[in-house]
């Protein structure tokens, strides 16, 4: 089957998207809120019952977790309207002529995305929120069903990428991802592209793609949740540019993600979009989802690389070189995001749903604020925006106005930097670090104890830690008992020293990058934050001298 | 060639600079020493070789190093930090320190991390001693923890065969998963979570043995603590290479037997029996009637029942077409001296096979008609067939040895002054004990061995409608089931061993069952009624408890009021036996009539007369003989100026390869059992019961062997004390 006829099955199915006479409300939220799901019930009910041309589609999240549900209203020839914090009020008894104003006349905060702006709604773009985003990434995230892949060609303009990428050459493509603006992407240490040059090189038939989404971060999360249809096309045409047919994802079991993955599977094996001779060429891939149990440790890449391969892999993979004896056949892996912004390379501008408005330069950043921010978001912003205005502009700012005390930069490993890194840019060029792919930021205020905080990242790190080495293992343990001591007021002043000898060493010790950057917060906070231990500590020696 | 950015965030291989040098082998200097060291080697295996100790956990010889624990951190000229040695390679004039200040608290930094997590009393453990985290502990001096300590809350686990697991112990150095994934391509064994804790598991936490475990032992003998071991009773008390190849040291004459069974699973059964052969020469004859005592120590019993080595080395002689053994045995050139062996049994014909061997002139006497000893005359030819009795003593008479039968050596004296250099009286033991009980010589008694001799001689031998063995041993079932092919309608066999301690083999119990033979367990005969003086039943009473004092006497507590009676009218006394040694001989005999030898030279009271088989031991099995005979040959020759070197090479030493994969099903692959042929078929005939194996069993049961000898080759690690 070529993509000329897979478009005219799934026109069949979503024949309603190009309908000019339907109504098309997405309501999109993530798994978490939910009056997002009541919401959409409600909607659907309305629909039926009046029998309207309308339609509603379950979308994923936009990325505005304060925000949701979020609620756009597509009416064809007119306009689109989108509501901020929706709720589930807004559905009932509505107009059906005019969904949007009907519910407008509820409430809600209702923008307008696109067309004539007859009720004098403000733009979208007025909101720094959206303003700011440059969505390359997030483009599909909220606009489009995740779990159907019918909504994703025709809305999106799904698969045209790998259709377009079958047609060209291997040297062709390689070109295109060296020159595309997200070849900066660095992977646990190493850049990638120096990796996918000697993987290329490789005459193995054994070597295979892997995509790594178990623990993932909040940005990949989003990815996987609101728009996995981005991410397995980039997998696809990685695959066919890399020359493998081998093609393996893996994330948790028991999860939406996973479910939903397998669905999508077997969609897009009746749409010959994956298995032998993909869209009529000659390239066949078979991908795999495969589900890591909760208690089975996969790590970084190395762990990663022995649970995919059904555990025939080595344990311990060095990340460089790849081809290595010890290793049957080479090995690239992958993150979600890095996936989903490959199809990009392929479309035009045009076709390219940015979502808000915004063109097709990169890099971008996917950044999640969280914290004592007003608003906690995961947005992709533009490299060279400032901390400070992510924070203030698309963040809404620190909570209650007070002053900030820190930020945390990366989860849950990540180091703390102080207010003057504000002014600082968000660099697509990462040193390397683990969790600093998808950067997190957190906010600190006067009212947050360092020492508890730090506690609290211990025990996400060592919860999340393989166990391999015992450096991580043990020394994350160890530093959680520590400040344990310290914040229960019977610390010493050697812990502090201890502290920062077993962070040194853990820092070059480790097996992997996440061991490796597991001491951050604790170092970073003892040298910004020192005398709040110090603090702790006395009191403690003075409870002493008292007793 | 694509346009190759490099990014210069790659990681940078230690030691690259030193790499310039590409002779195989290069020089380093090592705490001011200069040593050498093999191109490819690490810092630490460098360091090691050369005798220089760096201490070291997660470090194995024989696995992939993954500088985890960080105890071999070095101080290297031209790198910032101290780099891990079993991660370096070693690099031509590369400058090493083991030992500064710095190093010192890192490595105490990682030991307490170690010890962090261990249980603190070394008292209680059974590595005591033997645990390379204790010697770790005294050479790097850490007694007191610095740091806080607790101990991990896992169970002892003793749920799977073999092994004990006390994941409480456990120091994530990760051997036992390199070992099993690397070195042995099997993979079960992965880093899991429980809470807070990391212990080692496999998928899904499921026993041993349904998760496709090898039990091959690599894991327990690479553990440096006592996190996983073997269980105490079975290498309790034993010497390491006793307790981990059971099989190989519970035969007396120590065949190797994982080696031949490797050779069985590759059908290379020419091989196999050269492997056996190196060690016994009746191979064929053992693969009938052994008792097997490797079976009762196989490792693979406690798992799913041991393996059939009894019958797959018969299999294996079956389809030896090559004779690979006769084409390399080697004959000594001869040495002019002359041997008397007296007896052609197991024992005598052994002493003369390895005798000529070594290049002496052997003659042997034989009482009997034919040679054979009790491989003839004692064992049945059902459990036997002549055929290949006497292919297996033709194979040693055709070295040139003369067998003299039908000739009674009278006086070993006249022996030794007729020209013998030396003699060796093998006669067995061929003279029944009898019971001093009521009626024990009435007409229709017998005694087990002239019985026995009476059939295998062709004889016409009468036994009555109702036949009553007394004895529980191997001699008394063959006597009970030969009663039945003779036509005894009604056969009972009576002992005063209950029937968990009847000495019979179990195969024996279990076709004496099927062939009609009634099984009557703890009873003491009070007598023999007669008519006439003719037998016509048994008295018994049964037996509460016995035991037999030192020097032979039965001690028994019957149960009054349980007598009872079996009507009989042939009675067969099977209660043992022990050697009739004449008086003519002239040699000094112990308590039990046994000839009096020298333990270690097996010399007899006379110069130059020497014993072996029955005769020395009263009584034991045909394997018990056979390396009885070994011992004996090995006295002699040195005794006539020889080497004593009876070790032969029969076939190439193979390595075999440590990597046995993975089979999920390998634990539950059952035992192939003997198969006989129907019992009414049986009992009318003479022919043999066992039916051959065929081929696919032969694989199956092969391939169920454990390979424990692959364990003795892992290289074991040596403690700081060594250096």
């Amino acid at each position: 089957m070529d993509f000329a006829q897979v478009r005219a099955i799934v026109e069949k199915e979503c024949g309603y998207l190009a309908d000019k006479s339907c109504i098309k409300i997405y309501v999109g939220f993530s798994p978490e809120n939910s009056s997002g799901d009541h919401l959409f019930n409600l909607l659907r009910n309305e629909i039926e019952n009046t029998a309207a041309a309308a339609r509603v589609i379950k979308t994923g999240s936009f990325g505005c977790y304060d925000f949701e549900p979020i609620l756009m209203v597509d009416t064809p020839g007119r306009s689109v309207v989108l509501c901020l914090n929706a709720y589930p009020e807004m559905a009932t008894e509505i107009d059906t002529d005019t969904f949007a104003a009907g519910m407008a006349k509820r409430g809600g905060e209702w923008y307008l995305v696109s067309g004539e702006n007859k009720e004098h709604i403000p733009y979208i773009t007025s909101l720094p929120l959206f303003n700011l985003q440059k969505r390359i990434l997030l483009r599909n995230c909220g606009w489009i069903d995740p779990c159907s892949t019918a909504h994703y060609i025709l809305g999106s303009g799904g698969y045209a990428g790998l259709y377009r990428a079958l047609r060209k050459n291997r040297r062709e493509l390689m070109e295109l991802f060296y020159s595309s603006p997200f070849q900066e992407y660095v992977h646990a240490g190493v850049s990638s592209l120096d990796q996918w040059s000697e993987f290329v090189q490789s005459e193995s038939s054994d070597k295979r793609l892997v995509c790594n989404a178990v623990n993932s971060d909040s940005g990949n999360r989003l990815l996987l949740q609101s728009d996995p249809h981005s991410i397995l096309e980039g997998v696809l045409i990685s695959a066919f540019t890399l020359g493998t047919s081998h093609c393996t994802m893996y994330v948790r079991s028991g999860t939406r993600v996973a479910a939903n993955l397998n669905t999508l599977l077997g969609r897009m094996e009746t749409y010959n979009l994956v298995g032998s001779r993909i869209l009529d060429s000659s390239f066949s891939a078979h991908l795999e989802v495969i589900e890591i149990p909760e208690n089975l440790r996969a790590g970084q890449e190395s762990e990663s690389l022995r649970c995919i391969t059904q555990n025939r892999a080595p344990h311990i993979l060095p990340t460089f070189p790849l081809d290595n004896k010890a290793m049957s056949a080479p090995v690239i892996t992958t993150n979600p995001e890095w996936m989903a912004c490959v199809p990009t390379f392929f479309l035009t501008d045009e076709e390219l749903r940015t979502g808000f408005g915004s063109s097709k330069d990169g890099p971008t950043r996917l950044i999640t604020l969280s914290g004592r921010v007003v608003h906690r978001v995961t947005a992709e912003v533009p490299c060279g925006v400032s901390i400070r205005n992510t924070l203030e502009d698309i963040g809404g700012g620190i909570v209650s106005g007070k002053s900030f005390k820190a930020l945390q930069i990366g989860y849950p490993a990540g180091r703390l930097v102080d207010p003057d890194a504000l002014d600082d840019c968000i660099h697509c060029r990462t040193s390397g670090e683990a969790c600093s792919g998808s950067a997190s930021i957190e906010v600190i205020d006067r009212d947050v104890d360092i020492v508890e905080m730090a506690r609290i990242r211990m025990e996400t790190v060592n919860d999340q830690s393989c166990g391999k080495c015992l450096l991580c293992f043990e020394g994350s343990r160890q530093m959680i008992r520590t400040i344990e001591r310290i914040a229960g007021g019977k610390g010493k002043p050697r812990d502090l020293d201890f502290l920062t000898e077993l962070g040194a060493e853990m820092k070059t010790g480790c097996l992997c990058s996440f061991g490796r950057t597991a001491p951050d917060f604790v170092r970073s906070s003892i040298e910004l934050f020192r005398e709040e231990y110090e603090q702790q500590i006395q009191s403690s020696s003075r409870n002493v001298q008292t007793s | 060639m694509f346009k190759h950015r490099k990014s210069g965030l790659c990681r940078r291989i230690p030691g690259s600079e030193f790499m310039a040098d590409l002779s195989d082998i290069l020089t380093m200097n090592i705490d001011g020493r200069d040593i050498e060291a093999p191109r490819g080697a690490s810092v630490l295996t460098a360091a090691l070789s050369a005798g220089i100790y760096i201490p070291h956990l997660c470090h194995h010889p024989d696995l992939p190093s993954i500088g985890e624990c960080r105890l071999c951190v070095v101080e290297i000229e031209g790198y910032e930090t101290p780099q891990p040695s079993c991660l370096t390679p070693a690099g031509s004039g590369m400058k090493v320190r083991t030992k500064t200040e710095n190093i010192d608290r890192k490595r105490k930094l990682a030991l307490e991390l170690l010890l962090a997590g261990h249980p603190s009393d070394c008292g209680t453990c059974n590595k005591y001693l033997n645990c390379e985290l204790q010697s770790l502990k005294q050479y790097l001096g850490v007694e007191e923890l610095s740091i806080w300590s607790r101990t991990k809350p896992f169970p002892l686990n003793k749920e799977n065969p073999l092994f004990v697991h006390d994941f409480s112990r456990c120091v994530l150095c990760g051997r036992c998963v390199r070992a099993c994934h690397d070195l042995r391509g099997v993979g079960i064994l992965f880093y899991k979570r429980k809470g807070v804790e990391t212990y080692i598991g496999t998928p899904d936490d499921l026993p041993l043995a349904e998760s496709g475990c090898r039990f091959c032992g690599a894991c327990a003998e690479v553990c440096p603590t006592g996190a996983i071991m073997d269980k105490e009773e079975l290498v309790h008390g034993k010497k390491r290479k006793n307790a981990l190849v059971p099989c190989r040291y519970a035969c007396p004459a120590e065949i190797d037997v994982p080696r031949y069974i490797r050779h069985i699973r590759n059908r290379e059964y020419a091989e196999a029996v050269a492997v056996i052969r190196e060690k016994v020469p009746f191979p064929w004859v053992l693969g009938y009637v052994c008792n097997h005592p490797c079976e009762a120590e196989c490792r693979r019993g406690p798992v799913n029942g041991s393996i059939s080595i009894r019958d797959l080395k018969r299999y294996a002689v079956e389809h030896d077409d090559q004779k690979l053994w006769e084409l390399n045995r080697r004959v000594h050139p001869p040495t002019g001296k002359k041997v008397a062996i007296i007896g052609s049994g197991p024992a005598g014909l052994t002493v003369a096979y390895y005798l000529t061997l070594l290049g002496h002139s052997v003659t042997v006497f034989e009482s009997m008609p034919e040679a054979g000893g009790m491989m003839r005359y004692g064992i049945p030819e059902y459990r036997l067939p002549r055929g290949v009795l006497d292919s297996e003593i033709e194979c040693i008479r055709s070295m040139g040895i003369d067998i003299q039968t039908g000739f009674i050596v009278e006086s070993v004296e006249t022996l030794m002054e007729n020209g013998w250099d030396a003699a060796v009286v093998a006669i067995g033991a061929h003279k029944s004990l009898k019971q001093d009980i009521p009626g024990i010589d009435s007409e229709g008694t017998t005694t087990c061995v002239s019985f026995l001799r009476d059939v295998n001689l062709g004889r016409k031998v009468k036994v009555g409608k109702r036949v009553v063995v007394l004895g529980g041993g191997n001699a008394a079932f063959d006597c009970a089931r030969v009663a039945r092919r003779l036509g005894a309608e009604q056969v009972h066999l009576a002992c005063i061993e209950s029937r968990t301690e009847m000495p019979a083999s179990c195969d024996e119990i279990e076709q004496g069952e099927q062939e009609g033979v009634y099984i009557h367990p703890s009873k003491a005969v009070r007598g023999i009624i007669c008519d006439n003086g003719t037998v016509t039943g048994v008295d018994f009473v049964d037996v509460d408890s016995f035991c037999f004092e030192d020097d032979g006497t039965l001690e028994l507590e019957v149960m009054e009021g349980t007598e009872s009676r079996i009507a009989a009218d042939t009675v067969i006394l099977a209660i043992g036996q022990e050697p009739e040694i004449p008086e003519s001989f002239g040699l000094d005999t112990d308590g039990n009539n046994c000839v009096e030898v020298d333990s270690y030279t097996l010399e007899t009271s006379r110069e130059g007369v020497f014993a072996a088989g029955d005769v020395v031991t009263r009584a034991g099995a045909l394997i018990g003989a056979i390396a009885s005979g070994r011992k004996c040959a090995i006295a002699v020759d040195s005794f006539l100026g020889g080497s004593g070197s009876i070790d032969e090479k029969l076939v190439a030493m193979t390595e075999p390869s440590p990597s046995l994969g993975l089979d999920k099903d390998f634990a539950i692959l059952d035992r192939c059992e003997t198969i006989c042929e129907a019992p009414e078929q049986r009992i009318s005939n003479f022919c043999k019961v066992v039916q051959e194996m065929d081929a696919s069993s032969a694989d199956h049961e092969s391939n169920r062997c454990l390979q424990c000898d692959l364990r003795m080759k892992i290289t074991t690690v040596k403690v700081w004390g060594s250096y």
